[in-house]
């Protein structure tokens, strides 16, 4: 599917785009895509397969993700690196503050690559004005959870482990 | 008429006693993530099975371990070739018995793989559970069964990930944070959390981890004693 530009220019991300661009250059890196907690696509791959509806629904799972993690000990919530490994496939994604950039990989990856041209890639978005303007408007605002997820058996016996409340409900 | 519901609500031991007790001629279908668990009933008597590429008494067996799953029971007029022959009461006991072992087969060979965690360098904490929640092994008592349902969740948020983009099968997850490598293991039936230091260096690492994977990974339910006689 061909990037749908309209959505990228108005949510001004064009710049977002070109600094994201370096990503393109590294050998395996299949796609990107970069969406904030609500599920909006701030940026992405000019022509990722990817579609908008599935990468918000990405978005959703990963503010899951982080939240699940925050749960246990020791785990600082700033600045946190997932790699999925899949059969073939490496999915990564970076934890901004709230915003995501999730890249698609070929298994056997350099992974040591990749990171190094997103940790430049994030020099070159942290002294952007804009950017950071950007982001903060974007980063806040709730969780995406479906009433699906909220009352599934299992997130509620490890929502009420945390809070103590409601601790009757067993894992199944 | 069709009976529905769901086998949280009713477990598949039971769901099986009743329709046998009423001499049922019927279909009982379950719906699983790997496909349909289908049981025929003739007046009673179970008469075929079929889960997962398994059939006849093998297949009761695995459909006895299952524990969720919108379930269906019908009438049927056109039935299968009869492959169990054993009686229902006969199959149920036994089916009952091979759970069990499974269930210490699992925390032995969970227990086995935390001993060699215990010895591995950088490693800072573990934990092998069951994605029903049950901690087999774990060097971190305080917080064992909330790691072990964040395990579940994540292992859960991993399949999703995966069929979303369609990545095909989870392997592992691992969450760069601080100064922690944490690692999310999702092996069939169970799940490991491993924290190990972000300064450990990762090929010894991820050969540790690929051994793992492979010896929980031996868990299944007709080759439990195999898997603990490989790792012995």
């Amino acid at each position: 599917m061909a990037v749908n530009m309209s959505t990228v220019a108005r949510k001004g991300s064009l710049e977002l785009l070109q600094k994201l661009a370096p990503l393109r250059e590294v050998e395996g890196v299949r796609d990107y895509f970069f969406v904030d907690r609500k599920g909006t696509i701030l940026a992405r791959k000019p022509d990722s397969p990817v579609e908008e509806e599935v990468a918000a629904a990405c978005a959703r799972d990963m503010a899951q993700v982080g939240e699940i993690l925050s749960l246990l000990p020791g785990q600082e919530q700033d600045e946190r690196v997932f790699d999925f490994h899949f059969k073939g496939t490496v999915l990564i994604a970076w934890d901004w503050g709230g915003a995501y950039l999730m890249a698609l990989c070929k298994e056997g990856v350099n992974l040591a690559m990749v990171r190094m041209t997103v940790n430049v890639i994030k020099e070159e978005l942290g002294k952007g004005r804009r950017f950071r303007g950007y982001l903060a408007r974007h980063s806040g605002g709730e969780y995406l959870l479906s009433e699906q997820d909220v009352g599934s058996e299992r997130y509620k016996h490890v929502m009420a482990l945390e809070t103590g409340i409601g601790a009757e409900h067993k894992l199944i | 008429m069709a009976l529905v519901g769901n086998l949280k609500e009713i477990s598949i031991a039971t769901l099986i006693q009743l329709s046998c007790v009423e001499k049922n001629t019927a279909q009982l279908t379950v719906s699983t993530p790997k496909g349909p668990a289908t049981v025929y009933l003739q007046k009673g008597e179970i008469i075929h099975a079929s889960y997962a590429r398994t059939r006849g008494e093998e297949a009761i067996y695995r459909i006895l371990s299952l524990c969720e799953g919108e379930f269906r029971v019908a009438e049927v007029t056109d039935l299968p070739d009869r492959t169990i022959t054993a009686s229902w009461q006969g199959l149920l006991l036994e089916g009952m018995r091979v759970l069990d072992e499974t269930k210490k087969g699992k925390a032995e060979v969970a227990k086995t793989v935390g001993r060699h965690l215990d010895n591995a360098p950088n490693v800072e904490c573990y934990l092998v559970a069951s994605k029903n929640g049950d901690v087999f092994a774990t060097s971190c008592e305080q917080d064992a069964e909330k790691m072990a349902g964040a395990a579940v969740l994540l292992a859960w948020k991993a399949q999703e990930l995966s069929s979303r983009l369609a990545l095909g099968e989870v392997g592992f997850t691992r969450v760069a944070s601080g100064k922690t490598l944490t690692f999310f293991l999702d092996c069939g039936e169970l799940v490991a959390v491993i924290v190990a230091k972000k300064a450990a260096v990762l090929g010894p690492l991820n050969a540790l981890l690929d051994d793992i994977r492979k010896r929980l990974k031996y868990v299944e339910l007709s080759n439990v004693q195999h898997g603990a006689e490989v790792m012995a």
